[in-house]
């Protein structure tokens, strides 16, 4: 029996091959019981070459012509052609799966924005300006200007006055007071340009430094927020800096009493 | 048939002596017989492929008393000339039909299909299902060299591959078939 090729088994299927292939197809199948499984597996290619249009016109009329008359090959296309689109999907589905798995967060974010409409992306840009703004400004450490301040303006006391008896200024805090504005009268013989620093010490001998909010050549002012001032005696150092010198405490004290 | 009335029991009987003198045998290879000329007239474009075997088999038995008795060789191919010359009669009084291909199945219809194919790819083994889904996948014209890296990547022949995904492919259009039937009647 003739050795039968590839070719020529699709061929006989596409009733295209010559009487002699026929013939020594056809006897083979009828003696070779094995052969029933090549011919088959020829059948499956060809459906699937048809299928994806792989096949040239002449062999497409024999497929159409001669190949699908039976009821058994349809269905076998049918199957061919249900199983393709099943088997590419359930691919696109995987391939999309790992792919997606394999993004980084920005590049997902970058699709998603992408795939969102020019008004919306115009949109979120100015809210997140807005945002960032917002953060920008309220990551900044501020005092809040005080809504409702009391003013008192005080003289340098010198100790000579304090053993001398004299009185310290006294103010009075309303619950509604947000702060307290103490003017520093500035004595004479400070260098001018001095630099300030301003440190207050509560009964207790506790000293903490103030900020100084205001200067000019006669005086500093100082606002200290209520809430850190209870009952009770004060006094006000002043330090002052020459330009170019060093660091030295101005003699006396600012005195005040809160009650 | 036009030897209908001719066949008799003992003629039959004569048949399968001739085929083989084990009569289970013998019925094994007259059904093997049939089921290939129904083959060859399939593979020669006959829908009446199963009354041209018949007719075939029809013709061999009313002479299988005297073939008994003089032919010498394989009874097939025996068969096989029977079967040519049913064949050229065949196409002077039905010449072959030509059949458009089938159309896509109908929506409700593809549903149902697509619903048959997962319930019996979910029957299949894990790696049976990878082979025959990576197998048959669409792959705009690169499917030799797809397949090709696939049968490398399980480490078999091509061929191996090729037998492998044929076998699984049948189990499935058997199951799908099977499934189509259940849910069409129910």
């Amino acid at each position: 029996m003739a050795s039968l090729e590839h070719e020529e088994i699709k061929q006989y299927l596409l009733g295209l091959a010559s009487p002699e292939v026929q013939r020594a197809i056809e006897e083979r199948l009828l003696t070779e019981e094995s052969f029933l499984e090549e011919l088959s597996f020829a059948e499956e290619e060809l459906i699937d070459d048809y299928d994806g249009g792989a096949l040239p016109a002449n062999e497409r009329a024999g497929f159409e012509q001669n190949f699908l008359s039976t009821d058994e090959r349809r269905r076998k296309l049918r199957f061919a052609r249900a199983l393709t689109r099943y088997s590419s999907e359930k691919a696109g589905t995987k391939s999309a799966e790992l792919s997606s798995a394999k993004r980084t967060l920005a590049e997902r974010l970058r699709a998603f924005w992408r795939g969102q409409p020019a008004w919306l992306r115009v949109a979120a840009t100015l809210a997140l300006v807005a945002v960032l703004a917002a953060a920008w400004w309220f990551s900044f450490p501020r005092t809040a200007s005080p809504r409702t301040v009391v003013a008192l303006s005080l003289p340098l006391t010198a100790s000579s006055d304090r053993a001398q008896g004299a009185q310290a200024s006294k103010v009075k805090l309303n619950p509604d007071d947000d702060a307290l504005k103490i003017s520093l009268r500035l004595p004479g013989g400070l260098a001018p340009g001095s630099a300030y620093r301003v440190e207050l010490m509560d009964e207790g001998g506790k000293a903490s430094t103030v900020k100084i909010s205001e200067q000019d050549e006669k005086s500093v002012s100082v606002i200290i927020p209520t809430s850190q001032l209870a009952r009770g005696p004060y006094a006000i150092r002043l330090y002052a800096a020459p330009a170019g010198g060093a660091e030295q405490r101005v003699p006396g004290s600012y005195l005040f009493t809160v009650e | 048939m036009s030897h209908e009335n001719s066949l008799t029991q003992a003629a039959f009987d004569s048949l399968l002596a001739w085929l083989d003198p084990d009569r289970e045998c013998a019925g094994r290879k007259y059904e093997y017989i049939r089921q290939r000329l129904i083959k060859i007239f399939t593979c020669r474009g006959r829908h009446d492929a199963d009354e041209l075997a018949d007719e075939t088999i029809n013709r061999v038995i009313l002479k299988a008393a005297k073939l008994a008795e003089e032919y010498i060789g394989d009874p097939a191919l025996y068969f096989y000339g029977v079967a040519q010359k049913v064949y050229l009669e065949s196409l002077r009084k039905r010449p072959p039909a030509v059949q458009q291909p089938p159309a896509d199945a109908a929506p409700p219809e593809a549903e149902r299909e697509y619903a048959c194919l997962d319930k019996c790819m979910g029957e299949l083994s894990a790696a049976n299902r990878e082979l025959i889904l990576e197998y048959y996948r669409n792959d705009k014209g690169q499917k030799v060299e797809y397949r090709k890296k696939l049968a490398e990547r399980l480490g078999l022949g091509q061929n191996a591959v090729r037998i492998r995904a044929h076998r699984i492919r049948q189990t499935l259009q058997h199951c799908v078939e099977e499934c189509l039937e259940q849910s069409a009647s129910a």
